[in-house]
């Protein structure tokens, strides 16, 4: 399996290559460091503390790297890596290849609408915060959530029952015409986070 | 060209406003309170009529003009003033207070439709933990509005929480479908 490094330090590369090494009998699949993160890489760590971040291509497997993980969100871990975090989260991972197919099984036919979100959001991880706030513009088909938000289709579906069981989530029926997509013309993706890390900083939260 | 981002505050009387503010902004906060004469005034010796203003230098990623406004109806005209380029609202609720629950429905009522086209964050203030039915029904509360929105537990005097606030915000705009905020870059 492929793994990637997304705005990590040359050196917290390697230190990864060597746990990789350190932790080879424990890990139920050979895990290989790559450079370059594309659409067949099976996960991507990302580091949060990056005082610019950049987009990541949609559809990806990520997790989330921070110094201080539990101000951040629950599935978030520690950077530097710790080797019982990277070996549950690389044991866990679900290869690129498995996902189209869980798409493919699941992928429902209608919106799913947002009727309001969870009353406190304790153990609701940053993938399903994301799912939530494109959820709360508009209605979307889980293909549609997973190109807005790259949280793997498998992941989308478990957020997304998840709401349901809570009364949460509607399946608009009648077939809705799709919301119209404002698009943003001279807009980055992801410029709002970079200007949240910018906030987040001069108030004195952890880089 | 340096960008400037509007921040709205919004709430009734007592909410907050003022205070997150002045924890945010740079600048000694411009605050319009004035004695009040009416009911209001039993409740809170110096409250918001008016105008909250406050700005939070960026650097290079521009300036945050911070805004408070009063949830009255009568006072609704004031949006006028940041109705341009403001990219998103903060609605401040006292969870200390059962009054706080009339305070965000005059809220809602006042300010239903220019929420519906922005985002924004609830946040239930002066409680540590506001208990589940004061939440559900400041849910229920957006929901008979036909709104949708994340609700913060906060205490508008900690600047960490505020920065939540804005993560929240900016999530939000990251991920969503909103109309294209005029004026977003205009360094007016
Ligand atoms: N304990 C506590 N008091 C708060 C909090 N937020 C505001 N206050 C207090 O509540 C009062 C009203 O707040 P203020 O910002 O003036 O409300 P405004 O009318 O909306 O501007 C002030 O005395 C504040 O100090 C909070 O989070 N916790
Ligand atoms: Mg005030």
């Amino acid at each position: 399996m492929r793994l990637a490094c997304h705005q990590f330090l040359a050196t917290d590369v390697e230190a990864l290559r060597s746990l990789l090494r350190l932790l080879e009998s424990y890990l139920r699949n050979r895990w290989e460091v790559v450079e370059r993160i594309d659409r067949d890489i099976d996960l991507v760590l990302v580091n949060l503390d990056h005082p610019a971040p950049a987009p990541l291509p949609d559809g990806l497997n990520r997790i989330d790297c921070a110094a201080r993980p539990r101000l951040r969100h629950r599935a978030c871990i520690h950077r530097p890596l710790r080797a019982s975090e990277i070996l549950t989260v690389l044991n866990d991972a679900v290869s690129a290849e498995a996902r189209p197919v869980c798409a493919a099984v699941s992928a429902p036919t209608g919106r799913h609408r947002l009727a309001a979100w969870p009353l406190q959001l304790d153990g609701w991880h940053d993938d399903a915060l994301r799912i939530l706030a494109t959820l709360t513009s508009r209605a979307a088909t889980q293909a549609e959530i997973v190109a807005a938000t790259g949280v793997a289709p498998a992941r989308v579906d478990v957020v997304l029952s998840r709401l349901r069981d809570q009364g949460l989530l509607e399946l608009a029926t009648q077939r809705v015409p799709p919301a119209p997509r404002i698009v943003h013309g001279n807009v980055v993706p992801g410029r709002w986070r970079a200007l949240a890390t910018r906030v987040g900083r001069l108030l004195g939260l952890p880089a | 060209m340096n960008a400037c981002h509007k921040l709205v505050f919004i709430g009734e009387p007592g909410a907050g406003k003022t205070t997150c503010i002045a924890a945010l902004s740079d600048i000694a906060p411009v605050t319009t309170d004035v004695g009040c004469t009416d009911d209001l005034a039993r409740r809170k010796a110096s409250t918001t009529v008016a105008l909250d203003y406050g700005e939070m230098d960026l650097g290079e990623q521009g300036m945050l003009r911070l805004y408070g406004l009063p949830g009255q109806e009568r006072f609704r005209f004031m949006f006028d003033v940041v109705r341009d380029g403001a990219m998103g609202l903060v609605v401040l609720v006292d969870a200390a207070s059962a009054q706080g629950l009339d305070g965000l429905a005059g809220t809602l009522a006042t300010y239903a439709d220019e929420l519906r086209q922005r985002p924004f964050v609830l946040c239930l203030n002066k409680h540590p933990d506001p208990p589940m039915a004061f939440r559900e029904r400041c849910m229920a509360m957006l929901r008979d509005q036909g709104l949708v929105a994340p609700l913060l537990v906060i205490d508008a005097r900690s600047r960490s929480d505020l920065a939540q606030v804005f993560r929240m915000l900016c999530l939000l705009l990251d991920h969503g479908d909103y109309p294209v905020l005029d004026g977003e870059r205009g360094g007016a």
